[in-house]
């Protein structure tokens, strides 16, 4: 069934480059976390730690309650989906599902039912007698998950298993993968570059930069409550202002002393993050206590299809972005570009982090 | 009617394009002409001379062949030793190859530079260095006289063992070479995927990796056998007369009895016979293994 994972302490170098350093997490059983983070970031260390194709220099990684860093990789009964799915291309796609199965010598019969089982969870049966070379990369992906899911491992890893389809594909197995996950119940921890795919996917989302992890939270908290401005800036389309210092003056913070309480006591260098679907258009003049105010004059208004994106220049000539949807309503409240619009930013909407050093 | 004409002159140049060479570029047909030309010639000149004696027509040259016995020995003995030499190559050849290609790449560079470097030395001081290596005195017999391995010199220089020792050591870079850029091609997370999915690294060998790397096999072994089966200068020398083989027969024909059409004959029966092994190959490597 299902098994935790617990990591502590792991450290891993080459040469004087850290790609993780010190990272400590615990993933409780049968949940879905993504480690997000850029390229060089640790994210793909870590699952290749976990997987054992990795050898870290320090630390520990517990598996339930087997400390699995000594154990070879064909010991630690753990399902990979690598980026390129590394399937068998001298193998049908029956006999790259059925290898596990023959390695762990389970008999033809059952064998057969399994892997029989494990293509219907994929929603490939009837394609087992294909070559790989045979199949788009879509079926190929389904075929890698099929295979690393076939041998009921305790714990499931997948390396980037999207990023070579195009972006609708991308989202329909998105969607495949988080129900997938919730008919089998197993603990699966998937790497990602893409921040929209960690927030659909996850139980918890996991952001790694320099070989740290920087914070571990839902996809909501995540985006919500970013705890630095790394997270804020690598998580959605944010603009920054400062809140203290000259650059301030920009902002009318008319917020409640509940919120600058528990939001900006104690920042040395407070940074205003602004979500640009939150900022809203109100008429010149409104300044209603509990919002930040900003004036600024509409410049570039983008039209994307299922969102419309202003660039607003402020006063001290700083640019805020704000989104959205295209409703005809919601259109017709965009002033034309050189106009000047009052922006609104209600404080439970607003999120301020600390200015990096 | 519009449609028509454009569509004849959209198709036009297209259709050029693949059939004929424009003017301009047909300087650069020059090098393949003459290639085809001193290459294509003497090769169809060979041909004529083997089907024919003294002025005419005859199939003389073929017919003595399957007449004579000695014939039947040499092309067996050939066909044998360049089995038994391409057989010892894949043994060796195959670890030694994947030992150079799962090093770091400044190593596994150094490692072919070890590999390349008796290749590129000439033939024939490695075949004249084999045969000191091998005498009855040589370096190898000495020692294993002096190591009490064995009481009487073994007797490895002019015969078929020799030849053999000789031809696999000039052979294994031809085998090396080829398999090296395969192996190299091979995706390593194909044999990780198989780790992780509970194959032992032996396993994960014969499962996985030697299977992808069949195709490179195929064709070093291939380049071996046929090299082999045309070797004139190491079984001469170191079979000392106790090895014939092709390559040697027609000299022998050529310059002791000036017999050109036996060669040509002879020379058409090998250029079959490395044909024939190109096409078994082609037909055993899987399509989907091909690249």
């Amino acid at each position: 069934m299902a098994s935790s994972i617990t990591i502590r302490g792991l450290s891993k170098h080459y040469g004087a480059f850290a790609a993780l350093s010190d990272v400590s997490i615990d993933i409780p059983a049968g949940q879905f976390v993504t480690l997000l983070g850029p390229s060089g970031s640790g994210k793909t260390t870590l699952l290749m730690s976990i997987a054992g194709f990795a050898h870290p220099d320090r630390g520990s990684i517990r598996i339930d309650d087997q400390e699995i860093l000594g154990l070879e990789p064909d010991k630690r009964d753990i399902g990979v989906v690598f980026q390129n799915y590394a399937l068998f291309p001298h193998m049908s796609v029956e006999e790259n599902v059925a290898y596990p199965l023959k390695l762990r010598r389970v008999p033809a019969a059952e064998r057969a039912a399994r892997v029989k089982h494990a293509l219907q969870a994929v929603q490939m049966e009837g394609f087992g007698a294909r070559r790989i070379h045979e199949l788009s990369g879509g079926q190929r992906q389904r075929i890698a998950v099929a295979r690393a899911i076939v041998f009921e491992p305790r714990i499931i890893l997948m390396d980037e298993p999207l990023s070579a389809l195009d972006k609708k594909l991308r989202e329909e197995m998105q969607i495949e993968l988080k129900h997938l996950h919730q008919r089998l119940g197993r603990t699966i921890v998937y790497v990602t570059h893409d921040q929209k795919e960690a927030l659909t996917l996850a139980d918890q989302v996991v952001v790694m930069d320099k070989g740290r992890i920087v914070q571990k939270d839902s996809p909501r908290a995540i985006y919500e409550q970013p705890r630095s401005r790394f997270v804020a800036d690598f998580i959605g389309n944010s603009s920054f202002l400062p809140l203290s210092g000259p650059a301030a003056a920009s902002v009318e913070a008319l917020v409640s002393d509940g919120f600058r309480r528990r939001q900006l006591d104690g920042l040395a260098r407070p940074l205003l993050v602004i979500r640009p679907e939150k900022l809203e258009i109100v008429p010149a003049g409104e300044s209603e206590p509990g919002s930040f105010y900003l004036d600024a004059t509409v410049g570039e208004v983008l039209f994307q299809g299922d969102l419309v994106v202003v660039f607003a220049q402020l006063g001290n000539g700083e640019t805020v972005r704000l989104q959205r949807g295209t409703r005809r309503t919601a259109l017709s409240t965009i002033p034309p570009e050189g106009a000047p619009v009052r922006l609104a930013l209600h404080e439970e909407d607003a999120v301020v982090v600390e200015e990096d050093a | 009617m519009t449609t028509g004409v454009a569509a004849g002159r959209a198709a036009a140049p297209a259709a050029d394009r693949g059939r004929s060479l424009h003017p301009r570029h047909w300087p650069f047909a020059v090098p393949a002409v003459l290639v085809t030309l001193v290459v294509l010639l003497p090769f169809l000149w060979l041909g004529l001379l083997s089907f024919t004696d003294g002025g005419g027509l005859s199939l003389v040259h073929y017919q003595r062949m399957l007449e004579n016995p000695s014939y039947a020995a040499i092309l067996g003995d050939t066909v044998l030793l360049s089995l038994l030499v391409t057989a010892i190559v894949i043994v060796l050849g195959i670890p030694t190859t994947y030992f150079i290609v799962r090093q770091p790449p400044w190593l596994a560079t150094l490692m072919l530079a070890g590999v390349a470097i008796p290749f590129w030395t000439s033939l024939l001081v490695r075949t004249y260095a084999w045969m000191v290596l091998l005498q009855r005195r040589g370096l190898i017999n000495t020692w294993l006289v002096d190591l009490g391995i064995i009481d009487r010199p073994l007797r490895m220089a002019n015969s078929f063992t020799g030849t053999t020792i000789g031809m696999v050591h000039i052979m294994l870079p031809f085998f090396i070479f080829p398999l090296y850029s395969a192996m190299r091609q091979i995706d390593p997370d194909m044999v990780k995927a198989a780790r992780s999915l509970g194959a032992s690294p032996s396993r994960a060998f014969w499962d996985v990796f030697l299977p992808l790397a069949t195709p490179g096999i195929m064709a070093g072994g291939l380049l071996s056998f046929v090299l082999c089966l045309g070797f004139y200068v190491t079984p001469q020398l170191l079979g000392g007369g106790n090895v014939t083989t092709i390559s040697m027969k027609i000299q022998q024909n050529v310059t002791m009895y000036s017999e050109w059409g036996a060669s040509s004959a002879l020379g058409v029966v090998l250029l079959v016979l490395v044909v024939l092994c190109f096409l078994a190959v082609q037909g055993l490597v899987p399509r989907r293994l091909r690249q």
